[in-house]
C-alpha cells in the first residue's frame, strides 16, 4: 500500500534505529500522546530498538480510557431506552460505567449499534424516523471535523431524530496537565499526528517555550516514530525546545482550516472531565448554541447526572506515567482485560492492558488455583447489570479529587 | 431472516463469571476455550476429549477410523467464494483430514427456519452436492427439522463425518518436537474478510473470495508419501494466531514465525488495515499448517506445492528449544511479539 | 525485583519499558486515531456533499471529501471515519523518507566546518 509500505522499511528503521543510538548520550523521557502510535509502537516492536537511557511513556492518548465514567451512565442510561439506537465506535462498548457498559445494555435488549462513521447514524436517522439516533461522539480533534459535518447535516436536511452524546477532548490541554503534575517526568512529546493534521500546531509553540519541551508532530508509520523519537532526542541533547513536524506529509502549520472552521460553528471549546484525571479547565469540546437541539444530555435529560470513578482505579496516574500498572493493587487480580475497573485496562491502547499481556510471561503463580475476579458493583441498583459476580459490599472509598491544572 | 446491519463488527469483552452465553462464546478465542473448560469437557470426560484435536481418532477392530462434527452458522448464507453448503461439507472434510484420515461419509443435519425459500434451500444442496464430489464423500445420512419464524435463522446446518485412517502415525500437538517446521498451505486471511465484505457492504476493486476449499487431497498425499507429519491443524475460527496458539499450549512448545513469510494478498491486507483486523487472527476455510520435523520440510513442501489449495505452500517458522509455552512472531522490522489468544473474537458467525 | 502479591510472583518490569516480548492485541473495528491513506478514484457532489470513492489497497469506500476541496482524482487522502483530513504531499513523504540522508549531511557539515547545528527544516 502505498505511503504505508515504504514507511515501514525494515533497512530504514535499522538506520533510525543505529542514529538514535549514536545520538543518545543520556537518559530521557519522551511521551507519546496518541493511541494509534502506542498502537504501532507494541505491533511493531519500536521500542525494542530504542537505546535502553530512552524510555517512552504513553500518555493520555487513549480518547476511550479518558472518557469519564458518568459519560458512559449517561450512554447506558439513553442507551437503554426503548426508542433509542445508540450507535457508538467498537471500543466504547466495554468501557466500564458505575454500573454496567453498553454491551450489557446490548445483550438485554437495547438497540446499540457500532458504526464506522458518525455519518453512517447520521443515514440510520433518516432511515428510522421513528426513533431517536444517538451518536456517541467520544475522541480528539482528529474525529471532530467528521462529527461536526454529521450534526451540520442533520441540521441542514431538518432532521430532528438525530442527536449527539458529546465526549470531545482536546490535546494541548492535556498535555499541559501532564506537564504540571508535581511527578512529571517528560523531558520532550511525540505529539500526535492525526490531531494536529486538523489542527495544525501552532497551539504547542506556547507550552513549548513555557515548559522548554521538544514537541515533534509525528505519524503513525514505524519510520515515522522513529525519526520522531530521533528529533527528539536530537533537540535533547542540543538543549533546544522547540516544535518539528515529523509528519509534514500530512500536517501544515495552520492544520485543515475548512475542518476547523466547521468545527467552529458546530462546537465551543468546555471544560471536561478526564477520567483519572478529573476536570480540566477548557479541555473539551460540547455543542455549540445554535446546535444545542442535537445535544443528547440535553433531550433525554442527563445533564445533571455526575458520579464517583472506582477509587481503586488509578488509571489516572498510569496515564500521567507516574504510576505503573504493576504497582496498582487491583491489577492482575480484581482488574484485568475480562473484568476492566478502568479504561486503561479496556482499551487496546489503553497501558493497564498493554502490561497485562506482557506481564503474563513473568509471572509465576505460585498457587495453581485462578485468581477469582470480584465484583465491587453495586448490584442492587435497576439497571442491566454485569451478570454474575459477587458485590463485596465495602464502600467504595472517597471518590478522588478532581485535578486542578496549575495556572 | 435477521437483519445483518445488526451484527456488530467487533465483539468486545464481557464481564466474568458468565451467567448467560454471549456471541463472543462463539468465537473460537478465550471464552470459547473456557466455556468448554468449565461446562463441555467435564460433561463428557475421557481419552478422547482430553486430546482437544479436531476430531477424534480411534480403531474399531482392525481399522482406524476418524470422527469429527461441525455447525454451520454463518451470515450472510452467499459469499464470494461459498455459501453456508459448501462451508459445511469442506469444513467436515478438513476436520478428518487434519486427523490424516481419508474422508468417506458425512452426515446432513438441517434445522430450517419457517418462511425460507425453497430456491435458497436447492442452491444450498447444489452446492453441498457439488462440494461432496469434488471431495469424493458422499452424504449418507442426515436429518431435517424445522423452526419457527424468528427462531432459527434461514438455516443452520450440522455435519458429521467419518474417514479411515491408513497410517500408523499419531498426529497431534503431542507430537510436536523442538526443531519442527511449521509448513503453511497458502495466504490467509480471505474468508473472514470476504464476509466481511458481504455484511458490512464494502466494495473491492476485484472482489475477494472465500478460500473455502477441501485440503484432504494434499494432506493424505503427504501421508502416502511417508512424511512423518507430527501435527496438522486447519484454521478456522481464531485464524492462524489461534491454532498456533493452541498447538504451542497443549504440546508445550515455543512456536517462532516470521510475519515476513505469512502470505497475505494485497487487498486482504488493504481491508485489514483500514477495519483494524490483523489477519492472522482472521478465519479460513481452506488453509492449514502442518508441522513436520525438519528433515522433511523440503519435500513436503514439493508434495503440497502440486496441488491448487495449497500451491503456495511455505515455511513460516519452527518450534524452537526453550521451554516457554507461547507463540512468538518476528515482526518485518526484526523484532519479537508474543502472539496473544483473543478474548472475544473479531468476526461472529463466521462460519 | 520481585514482589509478592497474593501468592504470585510479579517481576518488576524496569521504568515501563517495553521490553523483549510485546504482546498482540485485539483490534477493534474503528479506532479512534486510525487514519490511512487511500487514492481516490472518483468524485461526486459539491460542498459539504462532495463524496468520493476512494481505495484503500484494493478496498473502495465512499468518504466525505468537504474538508479537501483541493483533492483531485489521482490523490491520496489521510482518511479517518469516513472523513478526508488531508492531501497527501508527496514531495514532502519523499523528503521524510530522505531525512537519514539529509542528517547525514548535517552531520558531515557539523563534524567539517565547526558550524552551529541547524535544525532540520520541515517546510511546511
Amino acid at each position: 500500500m502505498k505511503f504505508v509500505d515504504e514507511f515501514r522499511d525494515a533497512e530504514a528503521a535499522r538506520q533510525l534505529a543505529a542514529a538514535i543510538h549514536g545520538a543518545v548520550t543520556r537518559p530521557w523521557t519522551i511521551m507519546e500522546v496518541c493511541g494509534g502510535q502506542t498502537h504501532a509502537i507494541m505491533k511493531f516492536g519500536i521500542d525494542e530498538l530504542l537505546p535502553a537511557p530512552v524510555t517512552l511513556l504513553h500518555g493520555p492518548g487513549c480518547p476511550v480510557c479518558v472518557t469519564p465514567v458518568e459519560l458512559i451512565d449517561k450512554a447506558t442510561q439513553i442507551a437503554a431506552l426503548r426508542e433509542v439506537i445508540f450507535c457508538s465506535f467498537g471500543d466504547m462498548l466495554r468501557v466500564p460505567g458505575t454500573r454496567c457498559d453498553l454491551f450489557h445494555v446490548k445483550a438485554n435488549g437495547g438497540d446499540v449499534r457500532v458504526v464506522y462513521s458518525p455519518l453512517d447514524a447520521v443515514k440510520l436517522a433518516r432511515q428510522n424516523p421513528a426513533k431517536e439516533v444517538v451518536f456517541f461522539a467520544v475522541g480528539f480533534e482528529t474525529t471532530a471535523p467528521a462529527n461536526a459535518m454529521a450534526v451540520y447535516q442533520a441540521r441542514q436536511t431538518g432532521l430532528e431524530n438525530f442527536s449527539l452524546l458529546v465526549s470531545h477532548v482536546l490535546v494541548p490541554p492535556a498535555l499541559e496537565a501532564v506537564l504540571n503534575s508535581p511527578d512529571n517526568r517528560v523531558q520532550a512529546f511525540l505529539a500526535a499526528g492525526h490531531v494536529c493534521t486538523v489542527m495544525g500546531y501552532e497551539e504547542y509553540h506556547p507550552l513549548a517555550s513555557k515548559y522548554h519541551v521538544p514537541i515533534v508532530v509525528t505519524g503513525f508509520e514505524p519510520l515515522d516514530i522513529l525519526q520522531g523519537v530521533h528529533m527528539c532526542v536530537r533537540q535533547l541533547e542540543q538543549g533546544r525546545a522547540e516544535v518539528e513536524n515529523q509528519y509534514s506529509r500530512s500536517v501544515r502549520p495552520q492544520g485543515n482550516v475548512p475542518a476547523r472552521e466547521l468545527m467552529s460553528k458546530v462546537f465551543r471549546v468546555v471544560h471536561r472531565k478526564w477520567r483519572g484525571f478529573g476536570e480540566i479547565p477548557r479541555s473539551g469540546l460540547g455543542l455549540a448554541e445554535g446546535y444545542r437541539q442535537y445535544d443528547a444530555e440535553i433531550k433525554f435529560g442527563v445533564e445533571a447526572y455526575s458520579a464517583a470513578e472506582d477509587s481503586e482505579c488509578v488509571s489516572g496516574e498510569v496515564l500521567r506515567g507516574i504510576r505503573k500498572p504493576t504497582e496498582c493493587s487491583a491489577f492482575g487480580l480484581r482488574c484485568t482485560p475480562e473484568h476492566p475497573l478502568g479504561a486503561t485496562m479496556v482499551s487496546n491502547e489503553g497501558t493497564c492492558a498493554a502490561y497485562y499481556r506482557y506481564r503474563r510471561t513473568r509471572v509465576e503463580l505460585a498457587s495453581s488455583s485462578p485468581l477469582q475476579p470480584v465484583c465491587r458493583r453495586d448490584t442492587s441498583l435497576a439497571c442491566p447489570e454485569r451478570s454474575g459476580g459477587t458485590a463485596d459490599g465495602d464502600a467504595s472509598g472517597t471518590p478522588p479529587e478532581p485535578f486542578r491544572s496549575r495556572p | 431472516m435477521a437483519d445483518e446491519k445488526t451484527f456488530t463488527l467487533n465483539c468486545p469483552l464481557p464481564i466474568a463469571p458468565q451467567k448467560q452465553v454471549l456471541l463472543a462464546h462463539g468465537g473460537g478465542g478465550k471464552l470459547m476455550h473456557d466455556l468448554l473448560e468449565r461446562y463441555v469437557v467435564p460433561a463428557f470426560r475421557n481419552p478422547q476429549l482430553e486430546a482437544r484435536h479436531d476430531g477424534a481418532v480411534f480403531r474399531v477392530g482392525g481399522a482406524r477410523l476418524a470422527f469429527t462434527t461441525d455447525s454451520y452458522v454463518v451470515r450472510p448464507l452467499f459469499f464470494p467464494g461459498g455459501d453456508i453448503g459448501s462451508l459445511a461439507v469442506n469444513g467436515t472434510v478438513n476436520d478428518l483430514a487434519m486427523c490424516g484420515a481419508r474422508p468417506l461419509y458425512l452426515s446432513a443435519g438441517l434445522i430450517l427456519e419457517e418462511g425460507l425459500s425453497l430456491d435458497v434451500l436447492q442452491r444450498v444442496l447444489d452446492s453441498m452436492r457439488i462440494c461432496a464430489e469434488a471431495a469424493k464423500v458422499q452424504v449418507v445420512t442426515g436429518d431435517t427439522k424445522v423452526v419457527d419464524q424468528g427462531k432459527g435463522d434461514g438455516i443452520f446446518i450440522n455435519t458429521a463425518g467419518v474417514g479411515v485412517v491408513e497410517h500408523g502415525l499419531e498426529i497431534g500437538p503431542a507430537r510436536v518436537r523442538p526443531g519442527d517446521v511449521i509448513l503453511l498451505s497458502s495466504d490467509v486471511g480471505r474468508h473472514g474478510i470476504a464476509i466481511m465484505a458481504v455484511r458490512e457492504g464494502l466494495e473491492f476493486e476485484s472482489t475477494i473470495q472465500s478460500d473455502c476449499a477441501p485440503v484432504a487431497a494434499p494432506v493424505l498425499a503427504l501421508v502416502a508419501a511417508g512424511i512423518e507429519i507430527h501435527c496438522l491443524r486447519d484454521l478456522t475460527r481464531g485464524g492462524l494466531a489461534t491454532a498456533l496458539i493452541e498447538i504451542a499450549e497443549t504440546a508445550g512448545a515455543h512456536i517462532r514465525v516470521e510475519e515476513a513469510r505469512i502470505a497475505v494478498e494485497e487487498n486482504v491486507c488493504g481491508a485489514c488495515e483500514i477495519l483494524g483486523f490483523d489477519p492472522l487472527y482472521l478465519a479460513n476455510e481452506g488453509r492449514f499448517i502442518a508441522i513436520v520435523p525438519a528433515a522433511c520440510a523440503e519435500r513436503a513442501l514439493g508434495i503440497l506445492r502440486e496441488y491448487e489449495v495449497s500451491s503456495q505452500a511455505a515455511t513460516i517458522g519452527h518450534v524452537a528449544e526453550s521451554p516457554a509455552r507461547l507463540v512468538t512472531l518476528q515482526t518485518r522490522l526484526g523484532t519479537e511479539r508474543v502472539l496473544d489468544m483473543l478474548s472475544g473474537e473479531q468476526l461472529p458467525r463466521i462460519c | 525485583m520481585a514482589r509478592e502479591i497474593r501468592g504470585s510472583k510479579i517481576t518488576q518490569l524496569p521504568n515501563y519499558e517495553i521490553t523483549k516480548f510485546l504482546r498482540s492485541w485485539e483490534v477493534d473495528s474503528a479506532y479512534m486515531c486510525l487514519a490511512v491513506p487511500g487514492k481516490i478514484l472518483s468524485i461526486a457532489g459539491a460542498d459539504e456533499l462532495r463524496i468520493g470513492r476512494v481505495s484503500f489497497g484494493g478496498i473502495v469506500k465512499e468518504v466525505n471529501l468537504a474538508c479537501v476541496p483541493e483533492a483531485k482524482i489521482g490523490d491520496y487522502v489521510i482518511v479517518h471515519v469516513g472523513f478526508a483530513l488531508s492531501v497527501v504531499d508527496e514531495a514532502e513523504a519523499q523528503i521524510t523518507l530522505d531525512y537519514l540522508r539529509q542528517i547525514g549531511e548535517l552531520q558531515a557539515l557539523e563534524s567539517g566546518g565547526g558550524e552551529a547545528p541547524d535544525e532540520v527544516e520541515k517546510p511546511s
